[in-house]
C-alpha cells in the first residue's frame, strides 16, 4: 500500500472523512485573538499540525460540542507523542458581527478552554470581509450563520497533506487525523 | 418502579380522562423534567459527547430539540422531532438520551450527547415528556384565554417613567384586546416590582431594569424582557434574554461622533467630545478629528478654541456646570450635540445649533408630541405594540424562546407609524437611534433611567 493511501485509509476510521482534499489556499490575512491581539493565519500554519473548526459564540446547538470536543483533544496533545510540528486547534468566528475577541474570551470559558500558542489553542476573530476570504478557503462560508456546514479540517502545511471531515468529528478521530497529518 | 415503567404509567396517565392533574405524578416532579429540558435545571453530571464532556451550559435539550420539541437544524446537522405519539414511544428519550439510540436499537447521530441520568433525573425527564410541545404544557402567566405581562417597576424613586410605560403598554394590548385578543388570548399589562413578582408573569415588556439580580433571573427562570427600554452601556447579545428596544449608549455615540465631525466641518469649528462617562474608547477610529476628554471639571480642560463644537456624553448636573462655563460671558458654541436620554442642560444662546441624539427614529418623538403624551408612554405603545405582534407570529403554543425568536424577526414592523424595527440576528436592539433638532424642552426624556 503506498504511504499516501494508508494515510488516507487510517484517517477514514472517521466515516465522513475526505481524505486528501485540495489543500486549501489560506489567506494571508490578520485575524484578532481572544485578547484583541492580532495574528498572521499564515504564520501560524507555516510550521505547525493544525486542526481548524468553525464556530459562533451565539451558537447553542452544534458549536458547543466541536469545541468540547477541542477541549478534550487539548487534553490529550500527549497522546500524539513527540511530533515535528507542534500540534495547534483553531476555532474561526464565522460571525464577525457578534464574535469579538471579547465574546470569544468568555465563550471560550463556558468550556474551561485554556487559550493561547503555548496552549495549543486560539479563537479567532476578525472583520467581517477578512473572516469571509478565510472561511470561503476552507469551503465553510454560508449566507446564513445558522446554516453553516460542521466542518473540520487537519493539516500539516510543511507535508502538504490535509483531511476535512464533516458532522461531529471524536477527539479520537481529531487525534488521529493530527497524527496522520503530521506523519 | 424502574424509569421505564414509570413511563409508561405517565403515558397512560397522560391518556386518561380519569388521572385528575396527573394524577400520582408529583408535579415538581414535571417542573423538574420542565426545568431539565428548558436548562433552568443542570444535569447532575455533564453528558458526553464525541468523547468530550459537555458544559452544563450548553446541555439543555432545548438547544437543539427546540422549545416545542419539534426539532430543527444546523447546517448539515439536524436534530429531530422528539414530541412523543404514541404510548410505544413513552421510554423514547431515556433509551435516545442514555444509550444513544432509537426504540429500534438504532444508533443516533453522534452529535446526540449521551446523558447519565439520575434515577430522579430519569423520572421527571419521563413525567414531562408528555407534555412537550402539547397544548396541555403549562406556561407561566399563560391560561387558556389570557396571557399576563409584566412591566418592570422596582424603584419607586424612578416611578414615573415606568408608570407612563405601563399606561403606553396597556393602550397597545387593550387595541389588541379589542381586536379579539391574540390567538384567543386577551394580554393584561401589570407592575411587577420585584425579581420574585416578575416571575409571575410570561415575560417583561418595556421594561427599565439594570438589576443585576433581575438579570440573573431572567436566564433562570426563561423570563424574557421584550422590547425592554434599558439604556444599557454595551451592546447585549443578540441571542440573551433581553431584547432591547432602545439602542446602546455606544450605538448613540457612534452617531453623535459622526454628526459632530460632519457638522464642526461644515461650521468651522474645532470639535470636543466630554466623555465623562467614558462610552468612546480614545482609539475609536469615529473620533476623527474629534478631541476627548474625560473630565468635565472646567479647570482640567485646555483653553477653549474660539469656535468650540461640543459633544456631550455626561449625565447631569455636573455637565450643565462644564456647559455653563464654557459659555461664560458673550461665549458661545455655534453646535452643541447631547444625548436625550443623559438630559442636557440648555444653557445656550440662540445662535446654537443644538442637536439632540434620541434613542429612538425621530417619528416617535413626533408620535408623542401628536398624541399629547409624554414620550414615555409612546415608548410603552411601540414596546407593546412589538410584543402583540410577536406573540401574534408565535402561534397558539407558547413558550417564552419562541416570543423572544419572533419579536426579533420583527425587522420592518413599525410599531409606531415612521419608526421600523432594525432587530436582526447581528442587531440586538431595536431601534437605531436619530437625531432631533426640536428643543429640548419638548422632549421628554429628561429622566435617565
Amino acid at each position: 500500500m503506498k504511504r499516501r493511501s494508508f494515510l488516507a485509509a487510517s484517517a477514514c476510521a472517521v466515516s465522513s472523512v475526505l481524505a486528501q482534499p485540495k489543500a486549501p489556499v489560506v489567506p494571508d490575512v490578520s485575524l484578532l485573538d481572544e485578547q484583541g491581539r492580532s495574528v498572521r493565519l499564515r504564520s501560524l500554519l507555516v510550521d505547525r499540525t493544525v486542526a481548524i473548526n468553525f464556530i459562533y459564540t451565539g451558537c447553542s446547538s452544534f458549536c458547543p460540542p466541536q469545541t468540547a470536543v477541542f477541549r478534550a483533544t487539548q487534553e490529550r496533545f500527549a497522546e500524539l507523542g513527540k511530533v515535528a510540528h507542534a500540534p495547534l486547534l483553531l476555532s474561526l468566528s464565522i460571525d464577525p458581527l457578534n464574535d469579538s475577541p471579547k465574546a470569544l474570551a468568555q465563550y471560550a470559558a463556558r468550556f474551561d478552554a485554556k487559550l493561547g500558542l503555548a496552549q495549543g489553542w486560539m479563537m479567532l476573530t476578525g472583520d467581517p470581509a477578512t473572516l469571509e476570504r478565510t472561511t470561503r478557503a476552507f469551503g465553510a462560508s454560508s449566507a446564513r450563520v445558522d446554516d453553516h456546514p460542521v466542518q473540520l479540517w487537519v493539516g500539516c502545511a510543511p507535508k502538504s497533506r490535509w483531511f476535512s471531515t464533516t458532522g461531529l468529528a471524536s477527539a479520537d478521530d481529531v487525534l488521529r487525523l493530527m497524527k496522520a497529518a503530521a506523519a | 418502579m424502574t424509569p421505564f415503567r414509570l413511563i409508561a404509567l405517565l403515558w397512560a396517565c397522560a391518556m386518561t380522562a380519569a388521572c385528575n392533574a396527573w394524577g400520582q405524578v408529583p408535579a415538581s416532579l414535571v417542573e423538574q423534567g420542565r426545568a431539565l429540558y428548558f436548562g433552568t435545571q443542570k444535569f447532575s453530571k455533564s453528558p458526553h459527547i464525541a468523547g468530550a464532556s459537555l458544559p452544563a451550559s450548553a446541555s439543555a435539550c432545548v438547544n437543539c430539540h427546540g422549545a416545542l420539541g419539534a426539532g430543527g437544524r444546523e447546517g448539515v446537522q439536524a436534530a429531530p422531532d422528539i414530541t412523543l405519539r404514541t404510548a410505544a414511544e413513552s421510554n423514547r428519550w431515556l433509551v435516545a438520551a442514555m444509550q444513544g439510540k432509537t426504540l429500534k436499537d438504532r444508533p443516533l447521530n453522534t452529535s446526540m450527547p449521551r446523558y447519565r441520568l439520575s434515577p430522579e433525573e430519569q423520572a421527571a425527564l419521563a413525567a414531562y415528556a408528555p407534555l412537550l410541545g402539547s397544548a396541555a404544557d403549562t406556561v407561566r402567566g399563560v391560561t387558556s384565554n389570557e396571557v399576563v405581562l409584566g412591566v418592570y417597576m422596582p424603584d419607586t424613586a424612578k416611578a414615573q417613567p415606568s408608570t407612563d410605560i405601563l399606561a403606553g403598554v396597556t393602550l397597545a394590548f387593550a387595541r389588541a384586546n379589542a381586536q379579539g385578543g391574540v390567538h384567543g388570548r386577551k394580554l393584561r399589562a401589570i407592575a411587577v416590582h420585584s425579581p420574585e413578582e416578575a416571575r409571575s408573569v410570561f415575560a417583561l415588556v418595556g421594561s427599565l431594569h439594570q438589576d443585576p439580580a433581575l438579570e440573573e433571573s431572567l436566564t433562570a427562570s426563561r423570563l424574557p424582557s421584550m422590547a425592554a427600554l434599558t439604556l444599557s452601556m454595551e451592546g447585549v447579545k443578540a441571542s440573551g434574554w433581553t431584547a432591547p428596544l432602545l439602542p446602546s449608549l455606544q450605538e448613540q455615540a457612534q452617531l453623535m461622533l459622526r454628526a459632530l465631525n460632519a457638522r464642526s466641518a461644515e461650521l468651522g469649528c474645532t470639535p470636543w467630545l466630554i466623555d465623562t462617562l467614558q462610552v468612546v474608547s480614545a482609539q475609536d477610529p469615529a473620533l476623527g478629528a474629534v478631541q476627548r476628554f474625560t473630565s468635565n471639571e472646567p479647570a482640567s480642560l485646555p483653553s477653549r478654541p474660539a469656535r468650540l463644537c461640543l459633544g456631550m456624553l455626561s449625565t447631569q448636573p455636573r455637565s450643565a456646570k462644564l456647559l455653563e462655563a464654557l459659555t461664560s460671558g458673550d461665549q458661545s458654541v455655534p453646535l452643541l450635540i447631547s444625548l436625550a436620554a443623559l438630559g442636557i442642560a440648555t444653557a445656550h444662546s440662540s445662535s446654537t445649533v443644538h442637536l439632540h441624539v434620541l434613542p429612538a427614529p425621530s417619528a416617535v418623538a413626533a408620535h408623542a408630541d401628536a398624541a399629547g403624551q409624554s414620550m414615555w408612554v409612546s415608548l410603552g405603545q411601540a414596546a407593546g405594540n412589538a410584543v402583540v405582534e410577536a406573540l401574534a407570529r408565535s402561534g397558539s403554543r407558547l413558550q417564552p424562546e419562541i416570543a423572544l425568536a419572533k419579536l426579533r424577526e420583527l425587522s420592518g414592523y413599525a410599531p409606531l407609524d415612521g419608526a421600523p424595527l432594525v432587530w436582526s440576528r447581528t442587531h440586538a436592539h431595536g431601534w437605531p437611534p436619530s437625531i432631533w433638532t426640536v428643543p429640548a424642552q419638548l422632549i421628554g426624556l429628561r429622566q435617565s433611567p
